[in-house]
């Protein structure tokens, strides 16, 4: 019996212990969710927190889901594990992590020799450097576009002037745009008055009425041509289908 | 001719004399007493009457370009309609090979120099506007029938080693058309020492050099360097157009006092100022030979023939640093 009695008594003494750590834990329990009563759940999640990579439920549970109609949920899902994935990428090159409040020191910031020439490279790209006054490579605006359009087609705008051919393809990567000066000395028709002046060099050619007669005449002919030509192809080919019919 | 150098388009381009002379542009250079070098067209009113060729202006054949020394005088005789640069008309502005030029296009192409004094025109010329948010940027149109320089870019020459920041000595600098250029070309950082003997074509030099501070005028006679050696620092370049027969002898002079080693030189010869009698290309040929004698090496030699008839521009090399031996 008495053994028993100190058994229990020593079963009774583990319980009380066990009570009282089970009451601190509780204690703890409810401090913490005071602490990280939030309404955000990220929140609440501890940086130890060990991350599979796999939200399982955002997949759509473990189960492969047969139905069609809820199959779209899984590369939304896809969408954001690739997201987690850059992000984590790019949190690796990060300096504050975890363990950042146990270094003695900010580690110095430091960025590859490549990269800086990299940077550097970029940076020279954006003007023409000193030799031309840093003139700067505008942001390429349909406005602008179409104007570099004009003046590489400029050749076909007047049938009366001529050009030499492009000297380049493509379009000009450092150029500004610019307004020619009257000077009082000009006679008024070598100047432009000042209602009719435009912003663009397109909107300078719709408001000339003989370049618009020009173009649509031209227009015309060549489309007439075309058709003609089409027409033509299309004679002959069947010409020749008859002919081959006929042997 | 050693490798390496070989005058360019000497034999073909001669075929443009005679048939109906050269449209536009009267002879020049027949004007006799005028004083030192300069063979400007000088003020207004030299204009030859207009021939009937008229290959040589610009495309349109109006607007655009004339010739050297017209633009002062009366401005006659422009051409009506439309020209490629009428006030108002929307140009775009793109860098050009040589450093420090642009190339400004529109229904026309021309050079353009960036402008150093916004708002103001040296000799007439055309100004393009550009506006890039708050600063205003100005370009002027470099007229190659003024400018040999000009031409000599436009006729493809290979380097004029003219850029910003470079300083540069312009021998015959005349009334400070070109001169006004290359301080656009070289910039704030730049200077240009601008000598030119003919004080009445100084006194337009002046007017530029007061608007424009990276240039030094010096009115005073080439052939004595020493007379302006205290003004005069080392020189990275001498463009030199003073068309004397002993031109050569000249840059030489100056060449020793002021060029740099392995500073170059950038000379416009004109055949007949050094030798009316002889052949343009004897002329030439003569005077590389003399430069050799000099210890200047030429490099690159070319006329200017849709622009000047019966010149040349030679450029190179002073005092070359030794090859290196492998």
């Amino acid at each position: 019996m008495g053994v028993e009695g100190e058994e229990r008594h020593d079963i009774d003494d583990e319980q009380d212990e066990e009570f009282v750590d089970e009451e601190g834990d509780e204690d703890d329990d409810a401090e913490d969710s005071i602490l990280f009563k939030s309404k955000s759940k990220d929140l609440i999640e501890l940086s130890t927190s060990i991350d599979p990579g796999l939200k399982v439920k955002d997949i759509g549970g473990l189960y492969i889901s047969v139905d069609g109609s809820k199959s779209k949920g899984a590369l939304n899902a896809m969408k954001k594990l690739k997201e987690q994935k850059d992000q984590d990428g790019l949190m690796q090159r990060s300096i504050i992590g975890p363990d950042f409040e146990k270094k003695d020191s900010v580690p110095p910031y430091k960025e590859s020799k490549q990269a800086l020439k990299v940077k550097r490279k970029e940076e020279r790209a954006k003007t023409t450097g000193d030799g031309w006054f840093n003139m700067k490579a505008p942001e390429m605006t349909e406005e602008l576009t179409n104007d570099l359009k004009v003046l590489k087609m400029r050749a076909a705008m007047d049938p009366k002037r001529f050009y030499k051919k492009n000297d380049r393809d493509g379009f000009p990567k450092y150029f500004q745009v610019g307004t020619v000066v009257d000077s009082p000395v000009d006679f008024y028709n070598s100047r432009v008055p000042k209602k009719q002046r435009k912003r663009t060099m397109v909107d300078e050619l719709l408001a000339d009425a003989e370049f618009r007669n020009y173009n649509k005449k031209k227009y015309k002919q060549i489309m007439t041509e075309k058709a003609a030509r089409a027409a033509g192809k299309k004679n002959r080919k069947s010409n020749k289908f008859r002919k081959k019919q006929g042997n | 001719m050693r490798p390496g150098f070989s005058p360019r388009g000497g034999g073909g381009g001669r075929g443009f004399r005679g048939g109906g002379g050269r449209g536009g542009f009267g002879d020049r250079g027949g004007f006799g007493d005028r004083g030192g070098f300069g063979d400007r067209g000088g003020r207004g009113g030299f204009r030859g009457g207009r021939g009937g060729g008229g290959g040589f202006r610009s495309p349109s054949g109006e607007g655009g370009f004339r010739g050297r020394g017209g633009g002062r005088g009366g401005r006659g005789g422009r051409g009506a309609g439309r020209g490629g640069f009428r006030g108002g008309r929307k140009v775009t502005v793109e860098p050009h090979r040589h450093e420090g030029v642009f190339i400004c296009r529109g229904k026309e192409d021309a050079l353009v120099t960036k402008n150093m004094v916004v708002g103001e025109s040296v000799y007439g010329e055309k100004r393009m506007n550009v506006e890039e948010g708050e600063t205003k940027i100005e370009y002027r149109a470099w007229n190659p029938f003024r400018s040999k320089l000009a031409a000599a870019i436009l006729g493809g020459v290979d380097q004029i080693h003219i850029k910003p920041g470079a300083k540069v000595m312009y021998l015959g600098a005349a009334s400070g058309t070109t001169v006004s250029h290359v301080s656009d070309i070289v910039g704030p950082e730049g200077l240009v020492y601008a000598v030119e003997f003919s004080h009445r074509s100084g006194r337009d030099l002046l007017n530029v050099a007061k608007k424009r501070t990276n240039i030094i005028p010096i009115i005073e006679d080439a052939r004595h360097p020493h007379k302006y050696r205290m003004l005069v620092g080392m020189v990275d370049v001498i463009f030199a157009d003073v068309a004397q027969p002993d031109q050569t002898r000249i840059v030489a002079l100056n060449a020793h006092n002021f060029l740099k080693n392995g500073g170059h030189f950038v000379i416009s010869i004109k055949a007949n100022c050094i030798d009316s009698t002889a052949a343009p290309e004897a002329v030439f040929a003569a005077e590389v030979k003399k430069m050799s004698s000099e210890n200047m090496k030429p490099q690159e030699q070319l006329t200017l023939e849709p622009y000047e008839r019966d010149h040349a521009v030679v450029v190179g090399i002073y005092r070359p640093p030794p090859k290196q031996k492998k």
